[in-house]
């Protein structure tokens, strides 16, 4: 069940980092902004987390359970900005494939977008 | 030479002062809280942290070195005074 | 001050971070080893790791039958069983005539399979790096608590100026910008700082009201003391006692495996210890606590149930529950219990302890490249000047000099004869001599790849550990895997990772200098004219 929080925290934090500019734009190329989806986002990741502390929730009593929701939290958003250094590739596949990034892309000013035309 | 004088005085005046002005307002704060003797060292403790932090980093705020002196010593001399008007010189 | 109130606040953030950054590191790094210290001590007792861990039922006879023997008319026993964190079991005793002592850990451990004595090295253990990060050493406690607590207390403002003066905090979130100079510096501080924040503040403000009695000194408990912390038994001690049979004729033993499992059933999870008061009489009483934390505000100690010899379950309201509800009486008090919980992660299991550990790391390496990015950001400008020569020098042995000191504490404690006199005490010597060691080498010879060279020693001391483990041990290290025996083997995992750690870093140190000197002698001489004239091999 750890397994489980913890993946819904790292996936919570990729949605965070698709909110900020910079990643954005690494992953959908310069001059491109998230814009209003930046809200849609952080909600979504906000949700993934929840999600998170609900399945700590059923291991572990509340009070400890928060604890161990912090401590994932922590753990996930390092790996999470260094997969933004140092595998940003792998970091745009998992956004794509895993988590909004099929739904929400615009995919006419995705770099990586071949058109299917 | 006298800024670096000036600014000695604001950092030990929030470090003494800051601590002093801190623990008097604490125990003003769990006087008011009126608490068993136990929970009562607790929220001193736990406050006084809080408000010392705080004091620092508004000691820093300020424009003005004396006046930032000034103000913690004058907090205390007053907060101090009717602690001890209150108390008969006893900390509860 | 004169400025903005962030231009202030980065002020009193550089300089209360500043002071005692050294100070600080040492206790980060010293504070997050003592969430493991039990293991620490548990692969500091070789003779203990042919203990292999039992069933807590086996544990208990074994400790019973011995006790009977060591302390047929004792007042009371103890008896800690194995854990996760440790698999020898432990017994106590108060033996009539003595009085009872406040102590820290069983008094004697025993091998579980065979009932006997071990005879264990005397150690320092996990519980010198314990109390160095609360009260330092060699010094009265107070005074090693006060200046702990001035240490926290610069922290906390740091922590929390930091925050202020950090403008772009959630864009910059996940940024780390590497082979830049100083911006990786700063990248890499902040992503230790602020993506555990909540661990630091946590960890740092709880620090400070654990520490209330030394530092509060005018709001404090009137009739506490501390009492002294005799340690286990000497070996040497304990020599005759595996060969005594003088024992108390007529003594009923009660049935452990009904009390355990009837106790493990309500509990909903294992034992932890056994306490049996007039042991050997007809009304002892055995009082069984569970090793389940599963609450912040359980107190001390897990649950208890009571039981006499019979096996009977005594209805007495545990002292635990009344306790628990004395203890969240008001909100000061709760928060109380919680500040010092977390802070000390009594109630933390395996995965919570890791991810405590690894927030602790993350705190440690926050210090540690906040003090280098001071430095990496005035080279240009300060280089050759005293406070950034003391300041480079502090930082190469507060940082790469500690890990050497606690790389060599290790060694000490498996190179130093097991049976020689205070051999506790020359642990914790070597500990301080070798970190004085890299002192002088970083005064002297800080320029000459100093960094690479006390890097890489703390590196290859931990590299080699699980080698040393394997040799120095009476189980070798193959043995211990398939015993299972997870604390030391952890220990031996955890060594190894941070051994590479340091390598890595040393190696990157190393590319680092040679790229500079190359840059520096492409024809750039803006050096600063007090630089001393050999800098090659230096970088910071």
């Amino acid at each position: 069940m750890i397994i489980l929080a913890f993946i819904l925290t790292f996936l919570g934090f990729v949605q965070f980092a698709m909110a900020i500019d910079g990643h954005y734009q690494a992953v959908y190329g310069r001059c491109q902004k998230p814009g209003r989806r930046r809200y849609l986002f952080q909600a979504v990741a906000c949700l993934h987390l929840l999600a998170a502390l609900w399945v700590c929730t059923t291991t572990w009593q509340l009070s400890i359970a928060i604890i161990v929701w912090i401590g994932l939290i922590q753990l996930a958003a390092v790996l999470v900005a260094g997969l933004l250094t140092w595998r940003s590739s792998w970091y745009g596949a998992l956004w794509r494939f895993g988590c909004l990034g099929r739904l929400c892309a615009d995919q006419k000013h995705d770099i990586n977008h071949t058109p299917s035309v | 030479m006298k800024e670096q004088l000036l600014l000695t005085t604001r950092v030990v005046s929030a470090a003494v002062g800051g601590y002093a002005l801190a623990a008097v307002i604490s125990l003003w704060l769990a006087y008011f809280a009126n608490l068993e003797p136990r929970d009562h060292r607790f929220l001193v403790n736990i406050s006084f942290f809080l408000i010392y932090l705080l004091l620092i980093l508004a000691a820093f705020g300020f424009r003005s070195h004396l006046k930032t002196a000034f103000a913690i010593a004058a907090g205390n001399a007053v907060l101090w005074a009717g602690w001890f008007a209150i108390q008969g010189g006893a900390t509860a | 001050m004169k400025g903005p109130f962030r231009q202030s606040m980065t002020w009193l953030h550089t300089w209360s971070s500043l002071i005692l950054i050294w100070l600080l590191f040492a206790v980060f790094v010293t504070g997050t080893l003592s969430f493991y210290r039990t293991e620490i001590t548990h692969w500091m007792q070789p003779e203990g790791h042919i203990a292999n861990k039992v069933d807590t039922v086996t544990a208990a006879d074994s400790a019973w039958d011995r006790l009977t023997l060591l302390a047929p008319w004792g007042k009371s026993w103890s008896v800690s069983l194995p854990s996760e964190r440790n698999p020898k079991t432990g017994v106590s005793w108060v033996a009539e005539g003595e009085a009872e002592e406040r102590r820290r850990g069983p008094r004697a451990l025993i091998n579980a399979s065979n009932g006997e004595v071990l005879a264990l090295r005397e150690t320092a253990g996990g519980n010198f790096l314990y109390d160095f990060h609360f009260e330092l050493y060699a010094m009265p406690r107070d005074v090693g608590r006060t200046i702990v607590g001035v240490a926290s207390m610069l922290m906390l403002v740091a922590i929390i100026s930091g925050v202020i003066m950090h403008r772009k905090i959630f864009s910059d979130f996940f940024t780390f910008r590497p082979r830049k100079r100083t911006v990786s510096w700063i990248d890499g501080h902040v992503i230790g700082s602020v993506l555990a924040l909540p661990f630091h503040i946590m960890i740092t403000f709880s620090g400070l009201v654990l520490l209330s009695s030394t530092l509060l000194f005018w709001n404090s408990n009137p009739g506490t003391q501390n009492g002294g912390r005799p340690t286990t038994v000497a070996p040497s001690q304990l020599e005759h006692i595996n060969t005594s049979t003088h024992t108390r004729p007529a003594a009923v033993k009660p049935d452990l495996a009904g009390i355990l499992a009837d106790a493990e059933q309500l509990f909903g999870g294992p034992v932890a210890s056994l306490n049996i008061q007039h042991p050997m009489t007809a009304n002892a009483r055995i009082q069984v606590t569970s090793a389940t934390r599963d609450s912040l505000f359980g107190g001390r100690t897990g649950r208890q149930l009571h039981y006499d010899l019979n096996g009977n379950r005594q209805n007495d309201a545990s002292p635990g529950d009344t306790a628990v509800q004395s203890m969240a009486s008001s909100l000061a008090t709760a928060v109380f219990i919680v500040l010092k919980v977390t802070h000390e992660a009594r109630f933390a299991d395996v995965i919570t302890r890791m991810l405590f550990f690894i927030a602790g790391i993350l705190g440690s390496a926050m210090v540690a490249t906040g003090a280098v990015l001071w430095v990496v950001k005035r080279t240009r400008k300060q280089a050759g000047s005293v406070g950034y020569e003391l300041v480079s020098m502090l930082n190469l042995t507060a940082i790469a000099g500690l890990m050497v000191a606690i790389g060599s504490y290790f060694w000490a404690n498996r190179l130093l004869p097991a049976d020689m006199e205070s051999r506790d005490l020359w642990e914790i010597r070597v500990f301080f001599l070798t970190w004085l060691l890299t002192l002088l080498h970083a005064y002297l010879a800080r320029k000459q790849h100093g960094w690479f060279i006390q890097l890489s020693l703390a590196a290859t001391l931990f590299i080699c550990i699980p080698i040393l483990d394997g040799l120095t041990s009476p189980v070798g290290l193959w043995a211990g895997l398939v015993a299972h025996d997870w604390p030391r083997i952890g220990f031996d995992l955890i060594a190894l990772i941070t051994g590479f750690g340091l390598l890595m870093s040393a190696f990157w140190v190393r590319q680092h200098t040679l790229k500079r000197i190359k840059n520096g002698e492409g024809g750039n001489h803006h050096n600063n004219s007090r630089a001393p004239i050999a800098t090659r091999g230096s970088t910071v």
